[in-house]
């Protein structure tokens, strides 16, 4: 009893068992397979809200379903699942469960902002994306996208010295990235810089390297940004009903 | 010339406002109302607040019934109806059915809509589950003062849909046009509903949004920025119930997937029906009605507000569905018409 | 007086509507009535697709095209009313029995409860062997059924209802076809609305028909209604009740209405007042509710079963979600049903056939499924066992045989010790054997029945 048409049945909906006996019958595979329902039973009645309240996502209300956005999209063109226009309604209503069928692929956004341009309502469809990811991470429904911690080891270093020094955020964003540090890429580009960089730059670069030097009376500039930081973490937090935590970058 | 007489039907916006403009103009007037008091369906069917001006309908068309009433030259008939009309412009009689006869000049029917009856519509529960209601009583919920609440147990309702097009644009009903005026009207109140009780969630299901005109940034809008209702398209299928609560279902469309989702009321935005008289109305008053049941207008380009039947005249919703705006319009520009017809025959023996 | 007629074209909420012509004072008259009484079906009826067929069969049987088989007095109708308020005839004595492959296959105390309650009665009626299947499984399955044979094929067996009589000496169209299957009845109701609608598909069956001889006067014999046996049983509740034993009170039923037997050509299925206000498709639900059950509403009760015919054959799949998912879970979950009560043989079928591999995913629910009829039989006090014949459904019983106070084990026991009885060669039967056959070899005129 084969299911005839079984592609246009999502697959998470089939519950299939290959092996299985019940009470001494054996009911492997078709004879015991269901087609789970996919009808909608609910709303994700808080959703619009939480996307509204992370930075991008403020004016998604305003939205009403043009098209526009998805049409001028330049992700869209190669990729039919990649449709602002399509999530902002599932958000908008609270469709939650069919937007994180395509939560893999939504952080595919080059942020062209051809759709904030192109926007009739004025939605920011760019950083309702942005928004949107940023809401899967924190829901903890994506893991954090390598430019997610890119920019966290970026910020983090700024942040806490007041420079930044490219050498040493690689290197951690390699490490937390579970990458090896010696990327041939990585390689032959040091190379190229040894061999054309003049002498008394190589080693100020190493020197800053082994000395962490810190911008001049950092240290007031860090404590009100990581304060700042840190409460706008524990906002976006409230507001997506999530327990106290720790600041988005801090 | 002596001063002339004019017969008004109905008594709702659009007769209120006619018979207000002819009696101004220096017509004596005999307006003749079905009901026991006068107002039209905004009084006898307790409208809260209006679109657009968000006047309480009593304030507003309160406003206009205290006026016709207080004119001496307009004379009131309740709780009648005309039995027989006959003559022809300038030389009518119109016998009522408190048994009195008049004379009139000319007539202005205004004799407006009936609601659509919900029953019509029994997969939508109506009828059947007491917390499925229509756009009118939530209207009388809101008027009254008891608030919003659900019938059946007086509880506030968490969740409330609002179904579109009850009654309107269904062929399976034989009722093919839009009433115009209830996409607004649902629009209203639902902003009424969050503000009441901004705890609960308001969902409009619908085909189309026709919040015309000036409509669309006020209602339309307002409603999703400024109280986070939310529309969604779909024509609501069924209406059940699982015991405890209501469940909608239907497509959402652009998901393409089903929904049965929870509700703890059902507002069901009716339709504008031609009035269940106008059979009885185009008999006595030998005027024709459109296809669809509605009073049959003459062609707007040569004169405004007439009928089939020259010195018969019609304004407001016996028309169509109107607006209220539109039908005081409407009565107005049917006491202008009545009263050039009465006067063409002087200025063209003056010429 | 100078009042015109309207002479607009005014057309009430349909074509059908024309000016009357009538006085005010009339015309006020009408208007109140209809206010007083208005109903909402009677507003439905004025929707200009919904066409009642049979005066258009009325209509050929003037023009001399077509030859109806009435329902006499010895049919004993009473009329119910249907959708839109019209009536129907539906008889209740003289039957002939249209029978179902799928109830006399699977789910045999089905056909064998209808008897037993005419037996009941008395009723006069024909069980014969001279029928064919309607072939209806095949359209829907497939998908390419073909009209000339499927409506062929209706008329054939209703032909052999009409003249069946003649077997026992007597008169043409004294049985009446009562069609047990819900498949048949909603296939030939919509044959019937082809049959009257195309010139074209009547000639090509009169062709058949008058090589199988099966013409009357060289017409096509048409029935004057098409009546299942859930409609019999509706409009025998209040007889049925008479002769009830069993106390039914505490019982929570749903009710699973049938798609081809309701939803198929709807203006066709009886609706009552008294029965849910008229909310909801009258048969069993009217029943039960006379056996003194309560009829508990569910959110899925229009659903469909989920039979899908190619489905419970070809995609089970599909069949058991559906039917486990959307009806049998809401009507434990929500109506905490004892009994689901359906009156077609894919819906039992389905709904009771399909609960056992619920448990492949945990969906264990034991709701027991029955016919109308069968459950009708039992209040009656019918043998759950040599009659009901519930040892042949999938989902457990006793539960619901202990409620109603039926002592189970000792039927079962009797049903046992029966049992031998039959590999003995002593059984019992419903009716006699040697009437079945009414023509052909193996027919032997009966004695007590009239001569030719
Ligand atoms: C739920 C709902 C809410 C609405 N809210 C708004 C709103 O907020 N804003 C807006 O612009 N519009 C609104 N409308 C539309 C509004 O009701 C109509 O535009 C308006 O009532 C039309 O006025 P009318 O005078 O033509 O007819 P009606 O108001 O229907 O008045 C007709 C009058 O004639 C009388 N009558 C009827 N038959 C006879 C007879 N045979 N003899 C004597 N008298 C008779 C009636 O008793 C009645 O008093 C709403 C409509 C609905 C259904
Ligand atoms: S910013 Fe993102 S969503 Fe917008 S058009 Fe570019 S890729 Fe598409
Ligand atoms: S362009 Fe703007 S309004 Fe149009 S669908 Fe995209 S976000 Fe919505
Ligand atoms: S105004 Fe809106 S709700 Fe009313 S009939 Fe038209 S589209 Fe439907």
């Amino acid at each position: 009893m084969p299911i005839h048409e079984k592609s246009l049945i999502r697959p998470e909906n089939i519950i299939r068992h290959e092996s299985m006996n019940l009470q001494g019958v054996d009911v492997s595979g078709d004879w015991s397979t269901f087609i789970g329902s996919r009808t909608i039973t609910d709303y994700n009645e808080d959703m619009q809200d939480e996307i509204a309240a992370l930075p991008g996502g403020e004016y998604i209300h305003r939205c009403w379903q043009c098209g526009s956005c998805t049409n001028t999209c330049t992700v869209n063109a190669i990729e039919a699942r990649f449709n602002p226009r399509y999530w902002i309604y599932l958000i908008r209503i609270g469709l939650e469960e069919e937007l994180l069928r395509d939560k893999d692929i939504l952080w595919q956004c080059v942020s062209c902002n051809k759709c904030t341009y192109t926007c009739p309502r004025d939605v920011v469809p760019e950083g309702v994306m942005k928004a949107t990811a940023h809401w899967l991470e924190l829901k903890g429904h994506t893991p954090d996208s390598p430019s997610t911690i890119f920019d966290r080891e970026f910020s983090n270093q700024i942040f806490a010295t007041g420079k930044v020094e490219e050498g040493r955020v690689l290197r951690r964003f390699f490490a937390s990235t579970g990458q090896a540090l010696r990327q041939p890429w990585l390689e032959s580009m040091v190379i190229g810089l040894v061999s054309r960089l003049p002498v008394k730059m190589l080693l100020r670069l190493g020197l800053s390297a082994v000395l962490r030097p810190k911008t001049r009376k950092w240290s007031k500039s860090r404590a009100a940004i990581t304060d700042y930081l840190q409460q706008q973490g524990r906002a976006e937090r409230r507001a997506l009903h999530l327990s106290a935590g720790e600041g988005t970058h801090v | 010339m002596s001063e002339s007489r004019v017969l008004v039907v109905g008594s709702g916006p659009a007769g209120l406002s006619a018979a207000h403009a002819l009696a101004a103009a220096g017509s004596r007037v005999t307006l003749v109302e079905k009901a026991d008091r006068l107002g039209g369906a905004p009084i006898l069917s307790g409208y809260a607040r209006l679109v657009p001006s968000h006047e309480w309908a009593r304030d507003a068309i309160g406003g206009m019934v205290a006026r016709v009433e207080g004119n001496q030259r307009i004379d009131i008939h309740r709780s009648a109806v005309v039995e027989n009309f006959e003559g022809s412009l300038g030389n009518f009689r119109a016998k009522l059915s408190n048994g009195q006869v008049i004379g009139a000049d000319a007539a202005v029917l205004c004799t407006g809509f009936t609601h659509f009856d919900s029953v019509s519509k029994p997969e939508w529960g109506f009828g059947i589950y007491p917390d499925v209601v229509t756009t009118v009583q939530v209207e009388q919920m809101f008027s009254s003062g008891a608030g919003v609440r659900c019938p059946s147990d007086g509880r506030v309702p968490d969740r409330v849909a609002i179904l579109l097009c009850v009654g309107s644009r269904d062929r399976q009903i034989g009722r093919e046009w839009c009433s115009k005026i209830c996409c607004t009207v649902s629009a209203n109140i639902a902003m009424e509903i969050r503000e009441a009780l901004p705890k609960s969630s308001v969902y409009i299901y619908y085909m189309d949004v026709r919040t015309f005109g000036l409509y669309e940034g006020p209602y339309y809008w307002e409603s999703q920025e400024e109280h986070r209702v939310k529309y969604i398209k779909a024509r609501i299928a069924e209406v059940a119930s699982d015991g405890k609560r209501l469940i909608l279902k239907g497509e959402d469309t652009l998901v393409k997937r089903p929904i049965t989702i929870p509700f703890d009321m059902v507002v069901q935005a009716v339709g504008m029906d031609p009035n269940v008289d106008n059979v009885h109305i185009a008999s006595v008053f030998g005027i024709q009605l459109d296809k669809y049941g509605y009073v049959r207008k003459a062609p707007v380009y040569s004169a405004a507000g007439g009928t089939s039947r020259p010195g018969v005249f019609v304004a407001g919703a016996a028309t169509g569905p109107e607006t209220i705006d539109d039908s005081i319009a409407q009565g107005q520009s049917a006491a202008i018409a009545v009263l050039a017809a009465m006067r063409m025959p002087v200025q063209e023996a003056a010429e | 007086m100078t009042h015109k007629e309207p002479t607009g074209d005014y057309n009430g909420f349909g074509p059908g509507w024309k000016a009357t012509g009538l006085t005010p004072a009339e015309a006020r008259r009408a208007t109140d009535w209809v206010e007083a009484k208005i109903d909402r079906r009677a507003l439905l009826v004025n929707k200009d697709r919904v066409e009642d067929i049979r005066e258009r069969m009325w209509e050929l049987e003037k023009d001399g095209e077509i030859v109806v088989h009435r329902i006499g007095d010895q049919h004993e109708p009473v009329v119910a009313r249907t959708l839109y308020g019209w009536e129907k005839k539906i008889p209740t004595n003289s039957l002939w029995h249209h029978k179902s492959c799928g109830q006399c296959g699977n789910i045999p105390g089905y056909p064998s409860s209808i008897l037993w309650l005419m037996n009941k009665f008395g009723i006069r009626y024909l069980d014969e062997t001279d029928q064919t299947s309607c072939t209806a499984w095949n359209y829907h399955g497939s998908g390419i059924g073909n009209v000339v044979s499927l409506a062929a094929i209706f008329l054939r067996n209703f032909h052999q209802a009409y003249v069946s009589a003649q077997a026992q000496g007597l008169p043409v169209g004294t049985y009446y076809p009562l069609v047990h299957c819900g498949t048949s009845f909603g296939n030939y109701k919509e044959m019937r609305i082809y049959l009257m609608h195309s010139a074209e598909l009547r000639e090509q069956v009169r062709k058949i028909l008058g090589k199988l001889g099966r013409l009357v006067d060289g017409k096509l014999l048409i029935p004057e209604e098409i009546v299942h046996y859930s409609e019999w049983l509706h409009v025998m509740r209040h007889r049925i009740r008479e002769h009830q034993v069993v106390d039914c009170g505490n019982l929570r039923a749903t009710i699973h209405p049938a798609c081809h037997v309701y939803k198929m050509v709807p203006e066709d299925v009886i609706y009552d007042d008294t029965v849910m206000d008229g909310n909801r498709v009258a048969v069993s639900t009217g029943l039960m509710q006379t056996l003194g059950a309560q009829v508990i509403d569910y959110s899925t009760w229009y659903d469909c079963c989920g039979f899908g015919f190619r489905h419970i054959i070809g995609e089970r799949e599909f069949t058991r979600s559906f039917a486990i998912d959307r009806k049998i879970k809401v009507a434990v979950d929500e109506a905490r049903s004892d009994v689901m009560i359906g009156h077609d043989t894919g819906c039992i079928t389905t709904l009771d056939k399909n609960q056992w591999i619920g448990r492949a995913v945990d969906k264990v629910y034991e709701l027991p499924v029955m016919a109308d009829c069968q459950f009708a039989a039992l209040a009656c006090g019918a043998h759950p066992y040599k009659l009901a014949q519930l040892h042949w459904h999938a989902s457990p019983f006793e539960t619901l045989l202990e409620k109603l106070g039926i002592d189970w084990q000792q039927a079962k026991a009797e049903f046992e010790s029966y049992l031998k009885d039959v590999a003995d060669g002593r059984f019992e039967t419903l009716y006699d054997p040697k009437r079945a056959i009414t023509s052909g070899p193996g027919f032997v005129r009966q004695q007590g029945d009239q001569a030719a």
